[in-house]
């Protein structure tokens, strides 16, 4: 017998019980039923008794409109909500940022935020100006993945980013239904009437699924809101996607121009100026109709550039949710740096 | 049979079960190894956490390893310093509540007979990163090399910490005592 064997004595105590395993099963698949990319969601941090209604309501409250025109004797619809660019601090802030001479090749995004237990949660994006993306959760593992060119960019990623930049070039209607269109499911915007009932029919299936993989009773499938409630839920799209472009490439001058493009024409996000610790800010308030009816959601910009610099989720009156925060640095940097592990 | 790595992959791009399949795979391995630790109430609050922590950093996983385990034995040890450092006053057995470290893995292994407290008095003397790899190469069965990817430590360091770990226990008294006594 050695000490090895010593400690091997100490090897046996009471694993967790079999419904452990089912209940962080269960908590997994919660987390994964997410509406978006699971692994940078500039949102608030993960709520345990929230996280299954956020996901079926934000599948809940899709439908379909067509914008522009199509050929072809195929009928269009009018459009619920025609993108309009209203006078707002964001699209000149936008003009301005595209003349803006910029340095290095990439776009750094630090976001950090508190876990429930308090420590430090901290993640790390370079978006390259040539579209590739790249996360760690750390300086080192960010480096790893820019040395090995492991970009891990989405689908969803690449479509949301090629729609912010579509915007800042001009065409704010075709970027708009990009930037809407580009998670996939179910506004279709742009399309014809047969096919935004396929894409309802296929988010009714999407939601459904989420019940039957939760074990709850699948609910009867929505038809197609209207007026308020579809612009509502149309905007909800935009402004979750617009920002999420925001939080993985802003310091791209492009994505961010086109993003605050886009933000603007959103009517119930409010803008205001204010002064937060000398520095002059601009708080983009998402109203509950836009926020899911989650409470409100405060992007806080600076007013100089537009740079990110905190999100917030501010729950409704009564809620039980903890207000959460997320804190974003932005830099340009080159790619060969990241690689080298200089941040 | 897919490796795991190739299943994480796959989640990578949207997947979702494929990465339910990697933690199937290893749930029993680190539900024992969280248990180990912390005990088996907090191992089971605490393992969904991983599980969600994993997920949302599976983007960093190294696919140039097949296996996932080792990594996701860090990710269980990076929630339970989370969970040490959040709570430093659950419950501190006397022993280790004298440790200089912030945080100490071990408060949760018991002291049923004479024999465990004896070498449980001489692990806390170690240093934690000595503790952590003997844990990982005596109770998860790890390879050294493996132990050092659950630390992100060089193969190198985790075996020179191990070499030191041993010999420190074997030259404690208590536990030398206890090597010179047949035990049951």
């Amino acid at each position: 017998m050695d000490e090895m064997d010593l400690m091997k004595k100490l090897r046996d105590v009471p694993s967790p019980r079999p419904e452990a395993y089912d209940d962080a099963r269960a908590a997994l698949r919660t987390a994964m039923a997410e509406p978006v990319a699971p692994v940078v969601r500039p949102k608030r941090w993960f709520s345990w008794t929230r996280a299954g209604i956020t996901a079926v309501g934000a599948a809940a409250v899709a439908t379909a409109v067509v914008m522009g025109t199509t050929g072809g004797g195929v009928p269009a619809a009018p459009p619920a909500a025609a993108p309009q660019v209203v006078e707002s601090p964001l699209v000149k802030l936008a003009s301005d940022l595209k003349a803006a001479p910029s340095q290095g090749d990439s776009s750094l995004i630090i976001r950090s935020n508190l876990a429930p237990d308090k420590s430090q949660y901290v993640w790390y994006t370079v978006y390259t100006d040539k579209g590739q993306t790249f996360h760690g959760d750390s300086p080192k593992t960010l480096a790893q993945a820019a040395a090995k060119g492991q970009d891990l960019a989405t689908d969803y990623d690449r479509k949301l980013m090629a729609a912010a930049r579509l915007a800042a070039k001009g065409d704010l209607e075709a970027a708009r239904n990009a930037m809407v269109n580009g998670a996939g499911c179910c506004w279709a915007l742009g399309m014809s009437p047969a096919e935004q009932e396929k894409a309802w029919a296929r988010g009714q299936e999407e939601r459904a699924e989420v019940f039957r993989k939760k074990g709850m009773p699948v609910p009867p499938a929505k038809p197609r809101p209207t007026g308020k409630e579809l612009e509502d839920g149309i905007n909800n799209t935009l402004w979750s996607n617009t920002t999420y472009a925001l939080f993985i490439g802003a310091a791209n001058a492009e994505v961010r121009a086109g993003v605050l493009k886009l933000l603007a024409t959103i009517e119930d996000v409010t803008v205001d100026k204010a002064d937060v610790g000398g520095q002059t800010v601009l708080k983009l308030t998402a109203a509950p109709p836009v926020s899911s009816g989650e409470g409100a959601h405060v992007v806080t910009v600076d007013a100089g550039n537009g740079l990110p610099i905190r999100s917030e989720v501010v729950p409704a009156q009564g809620e039980q949710d903890p207000h959460s925060v997320a804190n974003y640095k932005s830099s340009r940097v080159n790619l060969a740096d990241i690689a080298a592990g200089k941040i | 049979m897919s490796s795991d790595a190739e299943l994480i992959g796959r989640s990578l791009h949207g997947d979702t079960d494929a990465f339910v399949e990697v933690i199937s795979r290893h749930e029993s391995a680190i539900g024992s190894y969280l248990a180990r630790r912390v005990g088996r109430q907090t191992a089971e609050d605490v393992l969904g956490d991983v599980w969600v922590a994993a997920y949302a950093s599976r983007a960093s996983y190294d696919r140039s390893y097949p296996g996932a385990r080792p990594w996701l034995y860090g990710v269980a040890l990076n929630r339970l310093r989370q969970h040490w450092r959040s709570e430093p006053e659950e419950d501190p057995a006397p022993d280790v509540a004298r440790m200089a470290s912030g945080w100490d893995p071990w408060p949760a292994v018991d002291t049923r007979v004479d024999a465990q407290a004896s070498l449980r008095a001489a692990l806390a003397r170690l240093k934690p990163e000595e503790r952590e790899v003997l844990g990982l190469v005596a109770w998860e069965d790890l390879t050294v090399a493996e132990a050092g990817r659950v630390l992100d430590i060089p193969a190198g360091t985790a075996r020179r910490l191990l070499h030191q770990a041993r010999k420190s226990l074997r030259d404690a008294p208590e536990v030398a005592a206890l090597l010179q006594v047949p035990t049951t």
